[in-house]
């Protein structure tokens, strides 16, 4: 039995059909660190959550989720808290001779959580003095013991490109940035990094001026359910639920949802459920016809997907956000396109200021923020999921393209 | 018993629970889901959905109800918040409120204290969130109990905090907190949810209540009905479905417009069906006015714009159409349609084979937008008779003529002449509402009719009356003449003849204006009145206020000269008339009378407040509502 845990992490039994991923995600930890990448809501933080709930043996895991920190001291002093507070950590922190031993002790120690705030407190104005200093301690004190230390470090990129908004902040996330790279290359052999990030990554490092600072990890994306695992995934979905889903219509709801993108695969399940309570009635290929046409398209990915289009304004410069446009919108009516095709969409945005390059790195930028993929077999390219197609065809297909003014 | 329309959180859990319906499928569904939650990391939040109206603060408060007395109490605290949280500014404002609303709930008096405490002892917005934070953890670890956040509006909470950092932090707390759960309710998804990259995007299981099935509203009457006691109502609901349905169609089966027309036509007379409606109207302003006022410019002008065309077709609006008429561009037209559609405000109606027309939601909606929108007083009426033809079928509406017919004799004869009146527009109304031809009394009210070709018909029968009439003089027949002149005027305004039909309103008034029978008095007076309006439509405003006046001087029917009066004088104001209407009411000593204009025309003209602010609140709200529309036409 499973819940349909629909945009929440999922942990325990909950989590579907991810076992290959955590198998090569260990695998090439063994090696070194990783750079976990994927949109919202595609179970990056279910997976890695999974590393810290059942971490092999051998390994102590800790997760920090770093997406409201914004400055480098805060960052040290939440891992420290982590680590005081982690049982399988916690002891090596007793090496920490430059560290406030009543502070550390009592971080380890205490379970009031007004205590451990307290304690907090003092102790980042102990960590800020020197954050550098303090922070490579505190790792040299992980990698003192003979078991491997991952810590998981999700949504890092949002934010560095928080701390970039500002001049002092992306001073700082330049230098963090460094300082980490160093310690991944010269700390101890023994620790290693999980970084998780739902937006580009790239575009925030080029920002930064520090294009090279990640290329040491090893990158990693979360990929689509393969078929017959989407196909057990919405059976093991019904009957938790009491829904009789039979081959067929799990066939049709799949065929629907296209690329088997889990939580496509729950919204839609999430939908046809909702429209059976609301009728009373069993599932059946109208209803669910209905469900993805009014309810899916209509209401819960609809808010998904506008930010893909919204994105396109706030990222893109104007020149790529037309072309994109017309491109994706010549996607959406075609299925898919050559890349020829592509490229005279292109051109016809653009006019003379149209070239290769541009054109090969608009195309790069598409599939690296998850709008397009290319089919090898085909040799087109082509949506990344067949939902955000039906949605830019439903909602985009008519439009101009053109250069924004 | 007492019913909260607007404050379900003012009845009691005993009332509350009574009379709840038509959710409780969902109900059992948010129940399971509590009780399936993990304990740690990993809660699965939810967000309720749906139009104002649709239930989601008394499906809020029920689950409070239910959590606290069955069996997820040992484990679970609700935290109610209420239904407004306008002070909470950030995420720091969230947690205290949380902590105080806590305390409330559980009537701990030293949590209570906690909020100030933390504010005096942490000013930076970070640190006061984490110690509220800490403190809600410690909570939960003394007691045992995690906390159920039940947040109404929490989409309007989210939109005051507005940060994108603050969203970072309620949502990391959200995802691997693990001590609470957040269930909110909101009228539109988070504007946070549909940015890609914003913190809580797609964060909630959304669950959107829909509008009520046709056995839900048979079974919210039916409860309502038991428990008011109301057997008639009862009987009525046996006898006659089609109501049900009829009250489904006006509302578009939102719960609280359901319960607000019950309660009119349960409790009304059905001689005062239509003053019921009327009421209704005036009582559901508040919650139009806010459905409308809470959506941006453009889509509001495109709301406005269906909202009008479909009053007066009854059919809908094609997109095209609406953008020739907005001036707004196909695609925005598009975009905002889609958008009104989420949000419950409009729907994809299938005319004539065709997907691509758009009307109103609740046609209830497009009748307030009617009253409200200035539209000429014939106009309205097409709501009501619309309304009446679905309440009543046409042996119902004939028994009720006759009863009305009845009364207007009876008042005449008594000298009540303002009741006269009334039963005669009753008369006109459930007159137009009978849909068989063959059944529709006789030619003295067939008059006002739906189709021009009735309208035509009924002149040629009035032109018989009339011409029969002076063909052999006969003073008791002079009611019958004055009626059926003054009817006939009454058609040509509705064919839009408006200076022949003044012309017969000046004939009556000649004829019959020193008459003093009681029913060539009723028709004397409708004359002026019903001259007055034309006058007006026809923009003639000097004439207007002089008739207007006139007809008030005249004593009779004083109520309605006094609405009327009102309304064209103030129409005459807004046209720019203020000198000549401020000097007209003087002259015909009026001000008594019409003392809200009068000030407020007082007011314009020398900028003195002083004259209004001595006014009783009721009289000095009214003035200062008549100093804002005409300040406004005056800018406009």
């Amino acid at each position: 039995m499973i819940r349909n845990v629909v945009g929440a992490v999922v942990r325990g039994d909950d989590l579907f059909g991810r076992e290959r991923t955590i198998e090569l995600l260990w695998e090439k930890l063994d090696a070194g660190s990783v750079l976990l990448a994927a949109p919202r809501r595609f179970g990056k933080t279910s997976v890695m959550l999974r590393l810290f709930d059942a971490p092999r043996p051998g390994w102590a895991v800790a997760f920090l989720d770093v997406e409201d920190i914004t400055t480098p001291t805060d960052l040290v002093t939440e891992l420290a808290v982590t680590i005081a507070r982690h049982p399988q950590m916690t002891a090596r922190l007793a090496q920490l001779r430059a560290w406030p031993a009543r502070l550390v002790g009592s971080l380890r120690r205490n379970v009031d959580e007004v205590a451990v705030f307290d304690a907090k407190l003092k102790l980042r104005e102990a960590v800020e003095r020197s954050w550098q200093d303090r922070g490579e301690e505190l790792m040299n004190a992980l990698g003192s013991c003979r078991d491997r230390s991952l810590i998981i470090l999700d949504e890092f990129p949002v934010m560095l490109d928080r701390m970039a908004r500002s001049e002092d902040g992306a001073r700082d996330a330049a230098v963090l940035l460094r300082w980490l790279r160093r310690l991944r290359q010269t700390g101890p052999l023994v620790l290693r990094f999980l970084i998780g990030g739902s937006i580009g990554i790239s575009h925030t490092l080029q920002r930064l001026g520090e294009p090279t600072a990640l290329n040491d990890l090893e990158r990693l994306t979360i990929e689509p359910f393969s078929p017959a695992t989407a196909d057990q995934f919405l059976e093991v979905l019904g009957a938790s639920a009491g829904m009789d889903l039979s081959a067929g219509l799990r066939q049709r709801m799949l065929q629907m949802a296209g690329t088997p993108v889990p939580y496509f695969i729950q919204i839609l399940f999430s939908e046809v459920r909702s429209a059976c309570l609301a009728s009373g009635a069993e599932p059946d290929e109208v209803l669910i016809e209905d469900a993805y046409r009014q309810r899916v398209l209509g209401n819960q990915c609809k808010s998904y997907f506008d930010s893909y289009y919204l994105r396109l304004g706030q990222y893109y410069t104007a020149e790529e956000e037309a072309a994109a446009k017309r491109i994706l919108r010549r996607l959406a009516g075609s299925g898919s396109a050559s890349r020829d095709d592509c490229r005279a969409a292109y051109a016809a945005a653009l006019g003379d200021e149209a070239s290769d390059e541009g054109f090969e790195a608009l195309m790069a930028r598409l599939e690296d923020d998850f709008y397009v993929r290319w089919n090898e077999q085909d040799g087109t390219y082509e949506f990344v999921c067949k939902i955000l197609r039906d949605w830019w065809l439903r909602y985009h297909g008519l439009e101009n393209g053109g250069l924004r003014r | 018993m007492s019913e909260r329309l607007y404050n379900p959180c003012l009845m009691s859990d005993d009332e509350l629970l009574a009379t709840f319906v038509g959710r409780d499928a969902l109900l059992s569904d948010l129940l399971r889901h509590i009780a399936e939650q993990p304990d740690g990391a990993g809660v699965q939040h939810v967000m309720l959905v749906g139009a104002r109206g649709m239930g989601k603060t008394t499906l809020l408060r029920v689950l409070d109800v239910r959590v606290r007395t069955d069996e997820l109490g040992p484990t679970w605290q609700p935290v109610r918040f209420p239904e407004e949280s306008y002070g909470i500014g950030d995420v720091a404002d969230f947690w205290l409120a949380c902590l105080s609303n806590l305390a409330a709930c559980t009537q701990d008096a030293d949590l209570a204290q906690a909020p100030s405490h933390l504010r005096s002892r942490y000013c930076e917005t970070g640190l006061l969130a984490q110690a509220a934070l800490t403190e809600l953890k410690d909570w939960r670890r003394r007691h045992g109990k995690r906390l159920l956040l039940l947040v109404d509006n929490l989409d309007m909470i989210l939109e005051q905090i507005g940060s994108e950092l603050d969203d970072a932090r309620f949502r990391r707390e959200l995802m691997t907190g693990g001590d609470l759960m957040v269930v909110g309710g909101g009228t539109s998804y988070l504007d946070e949810a549909r940015s890609h990259d914003r913190p809580l995007y797609g964060f909630f299981r959304l669950i959107r209540l829909e509008r009520l099935r046709h056995e839900d509203v048979l079974g919210l009457l039916r409860k309502h009905a038991e428990r008011d006691g109301a057997n008639e109502a009862l009987l009525s609901l046996d006898r006659a479905p089609g109501r049900v349905r009829a009250l489904e169609q006006f509302t578009a089966g939102n719960p609280r417009l359901v319960l607000m027309l019950y309660r009119v036509l349960a409790r009304s007379d059905t001689l005062d069906v239509s003053r019921g409606l009327e009421e209704l109207l005036d009582q559901a302003t508040p919650y139009y006015k806010a459905k409308t006022e809470s959506l941006p410019p453009q889509p509001r002008r495109i709301l406005d714009h269906i909202a009008r065309v479909a009053a007066a077709t009854q059919e809908g609006v094609q997109p095209g159409a609406i953008a020739e008429a907005t001036r707004l561009s196909p695609a925005a037209v598009s975009s905002q349609l889609k958008r009104l559609a989420d949000l419950g405000h409009v729907r994809a109606a299938q005319i004539r084979g065709r997907r691509a027309w758009y009307t109103l939601s609740e046609p209830l909606y497009a009748v307030w937008h009617q009253m409200r929108g200035g539209i000429e007083a014939r106009e309205r009426v097409h709501w009501l008779v619309d309304f009446l033809r679905t309440w009543f079928d046409d042996s119902e509406l004939t028994t009720r003529i006759e009863q009305h017919m009845a009364r207007q004799r009876s008042c005449l004869e008594s000298g009540d002449v303002a009741g006269a009146r009334e039963a005669f527009e009753h008369c006109r109304f459930l007159s137009r509402a009978i849909q068989n031809r063959e059944v529709r009394p006789d030619a003295g009210f067939r008059m006002g009719l739906d189709s021009e070709r009735d309208r035509e018909q009924a002149l040629t029968d009035l032109d018989s009356v009339v011409a029969e009439c002076r063909a052999a003089y006969d003073p008791d027949r002079d009611p019958q003449l004055a009626r059926a002149l003054l009817l006939k005027g009454l058609t040509l305004g509705e064919l839009g003849k408006r200076e022949e039909a003044v012309a017969l309103y000046d004939e009556v008034i000649g004829r019959y204006g020193d008459r003093t029978e009681p029913e060539l008095m009723t028709w004397v007076a409708l004359a002026r009145l019903s001259k007055c309006v034309t006058l007006g439509e026809l923009g003639r405003w000097r004439e207007a206020v002089a008739s207007v006046c006139a007809a008030m001087d005249g004593g009779a029917i004083v109520a309605d000269a006094i609405s009327v009066g009102t309304t064209v004088l103030a129409s005459a104001a807004r046209s720019g008339l203020h000198a000549e209407v401020r000097a007209a009411i003087k002259e015909h000593g009026l001000e008594d009378r019409l003392l809200p204009l009068a000030r407020a025309l007082d007011y314009l003209a020398t900028g003195d407040d002083t004259n209004v602010a001595k006014l009783s609140p009721e009289v000095r709200g009214t003035t200062r509502t008549v100093i804002a529309e005409l300040s406004a036409a005056r800018q406009g």
